[in-house]
């Protein structure tokens, strides 16, 4: 896969990170279904972030 | 004793051989490169701690906003108009920079004082991670004022983080710091996830129409919890700019400005700063407030941000501890003579996880920060002085290079001076640095003048 496609990924995981918390605030999702939301987008942000930086390493190889 | 400093000083030289050359132009980093690295540095698991501390101790609201922003301010221009251009001017490390001017013998004591140092800051790393493991297994943390340790889970758990990131840090530095450039940016949206879900549950509207009034009142609302000293601007103003005094004032991340191209790079530790020690420590204020100002990071952060919380807790004092005990291991492998690096970042490792053990380390980051910035301050003078001072006064520079000296002694008594005139002020830690830096450059310039008379 492109490694654009992993960091564009990677960024909209940190931007659920974001969203999760201001839909909460905003009383549009319950407690559970923001720590819900958090705890999967943390994952994705490793995963995807993970590759994104690996494609980088080895580009410069 | 001389020739003891000059073997121990030439196997520390080897050490550090491979970064005694000036940074060659090729070599240059841009502004943006910088931006990325102060940014990385300053969102650590210490964070969690300290905003939160600025609640127990009493800060208004308004007092705290204008206290950061004035500190970080400050902070920023002493990396800008101190560091800086130094750093460009020489392109030299600190280590080898007051080799020149205060001789081998002084650099070993300055490096075994900042391996202690380390060592005590990243025991404080493992402990604050301690907290969210313990929060997860459902036991709870040391309360505020406990020095020693007294619970077996808490002595475990510390322990056994503490054998895991040493092993870690043993067997893939590099590897590691990889990862660490991946945590970064996923640990400021974790500060401001908690801190937006806690307004929430401190009663801040949908439309945030009662934002200042819940700030002002339910956290940063002037009182200060029982037995904690109550905290004004100034303290804020102090601690922020002084957080990182050793880095700054104290001139050891010459060690990273040295690959600037120019001084205002220094500016760029604006993004270390503000995200870092404004915002950050705002979040962990609110959400130290959202758990009733119970100083427990991993609760903070469990009930702020669940299992996502806990794991940033965790993953913040793993990722900030293992640089800090490879640094401590560099530093104390001047002592060690032919030990591999491995050994010497187990011993490290083993040292800071007893220090782990004890919560004093982590109940009083505020002050250890403090002490940690005061103690290699006066260094920062004495390499200050000799550069801008000494030139203008028709002082000779580089004396212990010239002369072969295996220690500048005025330097060691300006330091050892310095650091008990501080230590006497009767006047807050937070303030005692200021008067103490004045002092050792003046003190330092008046000593090599007298001298060459």
């Amino acid at each position: 896969m492109p490694r654009w496609i992993y960091g564009a990924l990677a960024v909209l995981s940190l931007a659920a990170c974001v969203a999760a918390p201001l839909l909460y605030l905003r009383q549009e999702v319950s407690e559970a279904a923001y720590k819900n939301v958090l705890a999967a987008a943390s994952v994705a942000w490793f995963l995807f972030g993970s590759l994104w930086v690996r494609g980088a390493g080895r580009r410069k190889d | 004793m001389s020739t003891g400093f000059s073997q121990i000083a030439s196997r520390m030289d080897r050490l550090y051989e491979y970064d005694r050359e000036p940074v060659a132009s090729g070599k240059l980093q841009t502004g943006w490169q910088f931006a990325g690295l102060f940014a990385g540095e300053h969102v650590a698991a210490t964070e969690f701690v300290i905003g939160a501390f600025f609640v127990l101790h009493g800060v208004r609201a308004a007092d705290l906003i204008a206290g950061l922003l004035i500190g970080n301010t400050l902070a920023v221009l002493c990396w800008a108009l101190i560091c800086a251009p130094i750093a460009v001017r020489t392109r030299l490390t600190l280590y080898w920079y007051l080799r020149r001017i205060a001789g081998p013998g002084l650099t070993l004591l300055y490096n075994v004082a900042n391996a202690l140092l380390y060592c005590v800051l990243a025991g404080a790393m493992i402990s604050v991670a301690a907290t969210g493991v313990l929060t997860v297994l459902g036991f709870p943390a040391p309360p505020l004022g406990q020095v020693m340790p007294e619970s077996p889970a808490w002595v475990i758990v510390t322990l056994a983080l503490g054998a895991a990131f040493t092993t870690m840090a043993v067997l893939g530095f590099e590897k590691l710091s990889k990862f660490a450039s991946v945590c970064s940016p996923w640990m400021f949206p974790m500060f401001i996830a908690g801190a937006v879900f806690m307004l929430g549950r401190l009663g801040v509207r949908p439309d945030l129409g009662n934002l200042w009034e819940v700030m002002s009142t339910r956290v940063w609302n002037g009182v200060a919890t029982p037995g904690q000293e109550q905290f004004g601007i100034w303290h804020v103003t102090f601690f922020a700019w002084s957080a990182n005094l050793a880095m700054h004032v104290g001139l050891s991340d010459m060690a990273l400005l040295r690959y600037a191209k120019s001084w205002r790079h220094g500016l760029y530790s604006a993004f270390g700063m503000y995200p870092g020690h404004l915002l950050c420590w705002l979040c962990s204020g609110i959400m130290v407030a959202g758990v009733n100002r119970e100083m427990n990071p991993g609760l903070m952060a469990f009930e702020a941000a669940g299992w996502a919380g806990a794991a940033a807790v965790m993953i913040a004092g793993w990722t900030t501890a293992n640089p800090t005990l490879y640094r401590a291991g560099l530093a104390l492998q001047t002592i060690t003579p032919d030990w591999p690096r491995w050994k010497i970042t187990a011993a490290a490792g083993a040292v800071t996880s007893v220090l782990a053990c004890f919560p004093v380390f982590f109940l009083k980051l505020l002050d250890y920060v403090a002490i940690y910035g005061l103690v290699l301050m006066p260094v920062g003078a004495i390499v200050l002085a000799e550069h801008w001072i000494f030139p203008r006064l028709g002082i000779p520079q580089y004396q212990a290079e010239k002369r072969g000296w295996i220690m500048n002694w005025r330097a060691l008594v300006v330091w050892v001076g310095t650091l008990a005139f501080c230590f006497a002020l009767p006047t807050h830690l937070f303030f005692r640095w200021l008067p103490g830096y004045v002092l050792a450059l003046a003190a330092y310039t008046l000593l090599m003048r007298w001298r060459r008379s």
